[in-house]
């Protein structure tokens, strides 16, 4: 189910809010857990009981987990066990094609005719709730968390539906207490939904508006174009996979903070990064912090000499690639941050510190744009072609014949004049101006609340019309 | 622990979610109570009418969910007033105009008051789609179909209808006018293919386009397809094409007594229906010019039984056959998919401007039997089609008409990829 859908909006919400608020406080939990499995069991019904017999496996192993229940080897091996129960799920399901298909190319290479395979069908959201398996697993494993309370509660902390499908990814530490226990304040609630209108019109608005022109480039074959018209997509997409994902953030965390739940945040202006290591504190935030404390941690992180960290994290950032998608385009993608980080980690900070920051960020930024021509191209080969007409090494094209079209539509200018100079907030100075989250709602000032739920009104039923007025269109993460 | 909010605060935040809820609520309960009452959307026909069936197996793959989806998008409370209000922004804030919610075309607004339709603007725009050998296929197919059905007795002639855009670029905004290209259109392309194989054919756009200067309602300001005068002049510049075959006796072709403006018939606003705004320049009605037939003489009155097959240009088209006195019978197989009828003597040009003498016969399907049913009799058959129909292969009407009179030695080989069965939207 996607948020920015009529199903949603106009039937799933308010049902799952009147059975949340309706049930006594002891049962929220019951309720929450009720609504989120519906919410997967939508697109996705024969997952749900993938989804619930792993995570009674886990809740059940997890409790030989802690410290003492087992001896040290029995726990490693047992963690090891599970972990990678989960993590095969997760290799079958989205990685199994990937593999079948090179395979036969193999055999193809060799005049072997490919076996049958029947392609294997993705669950939607398993790449985000397996992180969050293994989060909790390795969470108790360490003495991080306490075992959760029973698998009803452990199966709300991975199926809570306004995380499950594309994040945050939640670290087990970060949400046990509030599982066991939160309050929901009126405050609290309309800032989350302010939260949650503030990411429907990131998505509706800026999102869907930057993807006409990024579609439209990236579906045109390289010599059918000009070097501009290819370098005005990419910006496009740059543009839209920002808002499309921080907008399902922010949608996330305001659905969050409506069932009393505070997550923390995914996403911090990361356009205004000034080098790539600040990029990946800055972007998918959820994603970073789990690949340092559950891969690049245990792999040795920065304890074991420099040639060995610059390999950690190129290793972590390949990893990151392949968990976006099953293409080579996304380890290559994977591959070109994890260079560009070992070469940033090489140069050391005092060097990156001369170079202006603005520089530095207009920099990043370009680079962090190239990257996205291989997240967006789907092929190896067309993601080549792109990069050729990029740096003008392809004869130009006779030109997008409806570009102008694009060009002419003067809701993509007011999308670029509003989402290009907030994307960039604060290095413009201008995030003072921006509305901050309040770290208690219910002391806002009442004038503040009132004219955040009217701009969330005015917001959610612009969103309906837009809704209404067009097709399906789901966020970019779900794919991943 | 921040201290709890005051009790005043409270209830103003509770009262404000309680205004929330009722707004989350509030198009479910118009759903339900169909109260107050929703706007009506032009252009629009609803895909799921009622709430789709669940099944085990069709939750289980999904369907289920899909179609609700769409079920919701559909029939969400207050989605016509929500639909308009989407399209009143659109075109106020951003000049854009889209003809219908489950169309991704936009329409193009001209200088006021023109409105044109994407796909056809879309095809006078882009090098041609169809390739050429593909062109001269359908063509070749063409030809087999005149010959065979010269055979029977029956002149068989091709009506390629115009391409507004192409006809009338003058008021096309400026991104769009310095672009359009008749050569970019497959249309010219094939013209050129039913050149070369002989096919009978009329090309309107060329004819269209000889006399827009002194004919400003061809293709009506709102309309997508040929205006009454537009169809009246097709037809005319038709019948000696008829009369060239020599099947028939000759065919008098009918004098254009007057020309009336009148209130604009549905197919002349057809546009203008699909923006569904509240307030616009362009919704103000324009008249349509609607010819008014001079006498045919006595014994050419009812010569033809006419079989018109194609697309939405036909419903113009048979329009124009019915003004002029010369069919005794006109049937009209919309896509191949529904048959239409005229009645012919049932007006008077001079008195009765509009259409409202066409009526349906239902489904019929493209079977032997059908086409038995619909060529029986026919002394002509004319194939009306528009430039993004091309590729449809007639829809199987030359093939149908192979297998009733055809040897099946002196058919044309099946050319590979190309004779797949093409699945056609009603709505197009």
């Amino acid at each position: 189910m996607v948020f920015s859908s009529a199903t949603f909006l106009f039937y799933f919400l308010p049902a799952a809010l009147a059975l949340y608020f309706l049930s006594p406080p002891r049962g929220r939990n019951v309720a929450a857990l009720t609504a989120s499995l519906i919410f997967f069991a939508w697109g996705a019904p024969r997952f749900v009981f993938v989804l619930i017999a792993t995570c009674f496996v886990d809740y059940h192993a997890s409790r030989w987990l802690p410290r003492g229940r087992l001896p040290d080897p029995k726990r490693k091996l047992l963690l090891g066990l599970v972990v990678a129960l989960d993590l095969g799920l997760l290799l079958y399901f989205k990685y199994a094609n990937f593999f079948v298909a090179e395979i036969h190319g193999l055999l193809g290479w060799f005049g072997r005719p490919p076996f049958a395979w029947t392609a294997v069908v993705l669950p939607i959201g398993i790449s985000f709730f397996t992180f969050q398996k293994i989060s909790y697993l390795v969470d108790v494993y360490r003495g991080t968390a306490q075992v959760a309370g029973s698998a009803g509660r452990h199966l709300l902390y991975i199926a809570l539906f306004p995380q499950l499908i594309a994040g945050p990814i939640v670290r087990y530490h970060d949400v046990a207490q509030q599982i066991d226990r939160r309050s929901t304040t009126t405050g609290l609630f309309l800032d989350g939904f302010w939260r949650f209108a503030v990411g429907l019109a990131k998505k509706v608005f800026l999102a869907n508006t930057f993807a006409r022109l990024a579609d439209m480039v990236f579906d045109t074959p390289p010599s059918l174009m000009t070097t501009t018209q290819a370098w005005a997509g990419v910006l496009a997409y740059t543009f839209q996979l920002y808002y499309d994902f921080a907008g399902y953030s922010d949608m996330a965390i305001g659905l969050g903070r409506m069932l009393g739940f505070r997550f923390l945040e995914n996403f911090n202006f990361p356009y205004a990064s000034a080098g790539i290591g600040e990029f990946w504190r800055r972007w998918h935030i959820s994603l970073g912090r789990f690949m340092m404390e559950y891969l690049y941690v245990p792999l040795g992180g920065n304890r074991k000499g420099h040639r060995r960290t610059l390999f950690n994290l190129w290793l972590v950032f390949l990893a990151s690639g392949f968990w976006h998608g099953a293409a080579w385009t996304f380890i290559l993608w994977g591959i070109w941050h994890g260079t560009l980080i070992s070469i940033e980690k090489s140069l050391g900070p005092e060097r990156m510190k001369r170079i202006p920051r603005p520089v530095a960020i207009a920099g990043t930024f370009l680079l962090v744009a190239l990257g996205w021509v291989l997240f967006r191209s789907g092929t190896i080969h067309r993601a080549g072609g792109f990069y050729l007409l990029l740096f003008n090494l392809l004869p130009d094209g006779a030109g997008l014949l409806t570009f102008p079209e694009v060009m002419a539509d003067r809701s993509l200018w007011l999308a670029a004049a509003v989402g290009i100079p907030c994307a960039f907030a604060p290095a413009l100075g201008l995030d003072r101006f921006l509305p901050r989250d309040p770290a208690d709602p219910d002391a806002l000032p009442a004038r503040t609340v009132a004219l955040r739920f009217a701009a969330s009104v005015l917001i959610f039923v612009l969103v309906a019309t837009e809704m209404c007025a067009s097709g399906f269109n789901p966020f970019i993460y779900f794919q991943f | 622990m921040p201290p709890p909010p005051s009790i005043p605060r409270r209830c103003f935040q509770g009262f404000l979610i309680a205004l929330l809820s009722a707004l989350l609520l509030f198009p479910c309960f118009q759903h339900a109570a169909k109260w107050p009452a929703d706007k009506r959307l032009g252009g629009f026909n609803p895909r799921t009418r009622e709430f789709p069936a669940i099944t085990l197996r069709t939750w289980l793959d999904g369907s289920f969910a899909a179609t609700v989806d769409v079920w919701a998008r559909e029939h969400v409370g207050h989605r016509g007033w929500l639909v308009a209000l989407n399209r009143q922004i659109r075109y106020s804030c951003f000049g854009q105009v889209e003809p219908s919610p489950r169309r991704k075309r936009a329409l193009v607004i001209g200088t006021p008051p023109v409105l044109y339709e994407n796909i056809l603007l879309a095809d006078a725009l882009r090098p041609p789609q169809v390739p050429p050998e593909k062109m001269d296929y359908f063509a070749a197919r063409l030809r087999r179909t005149q010959d065979l059905l010269k055979e029977q007795g029956i002149p068989f002639v091709v009506v390629l209808a115009p391409n507004k855009a192409i006809v009338y670029p003058e008021a096309l905004p400026a991104w769009a006018r310095d672009r359009v290209s008749e050569t970019n259109s497959d249309y010219r392309a094939f013209v050129g293919a039913l050149d070369r194989h002989g096919v009978s054919f009329l090309d309107s756009l060329a004819l269209f386009r000889e006399l827009r200067p002194t004919h400003p309602d061809l293709v009506p300001p709102h309309a997508i397809h040929w205006g009454h005068e537009g169809a009246w002049i097709a037809w005319q510049h038709t019948i000696p094409l008829i009369n060239r075959q020599g099947i028939l006796p000759e065919l008098p072709v009918p004098e254009t007594e007057s020309v009336a403006m009148g209130k604009p018939s549905s197919m002349n606003q057809e546009l203008l229906g699909q923006l569904n705004l509240y307030a616009a320049p362009h919704l103000r009605t324009i008249p349509s010019a609607y010819p008014v037939a001079a006498p045919i003489p006595a014994e050419a009155a009812g010569r033809l039984r006419v079989l018109v097959v194609g697309d939405s240009f036909g419903f113009t088209f048979i329009d124009a056959l019915a003004r002029s006195r010369l069919c005794g019978e006109i049937h009209f197989w919309f896509y191949m998919r529904t048959a239409k009828t005229a009645s012919p003597p049932a007006f008077d040009s001079r008195e009765l401007h509009g259409l409202p003498h066409v009526a349906g016969l239902g489904f019929m399907k493209k079977s032997i039997e059908n086409g038995q049913r619909m060529l029986g009799g026919k002394n002509l058959v004319v194939l009306v089609l528009t430039t993004f129909n091309i590729d449809k292969f007639s829809w199987g009407f030359d093939r149908l008409v192979e297998q009733l009179y055809g040897n099946p030695d002196e058919a044309a080989p099946v050319l590979a990829g190309y004779d797949e069965e093409v699945e056609v939207n009603l709505g197009d």
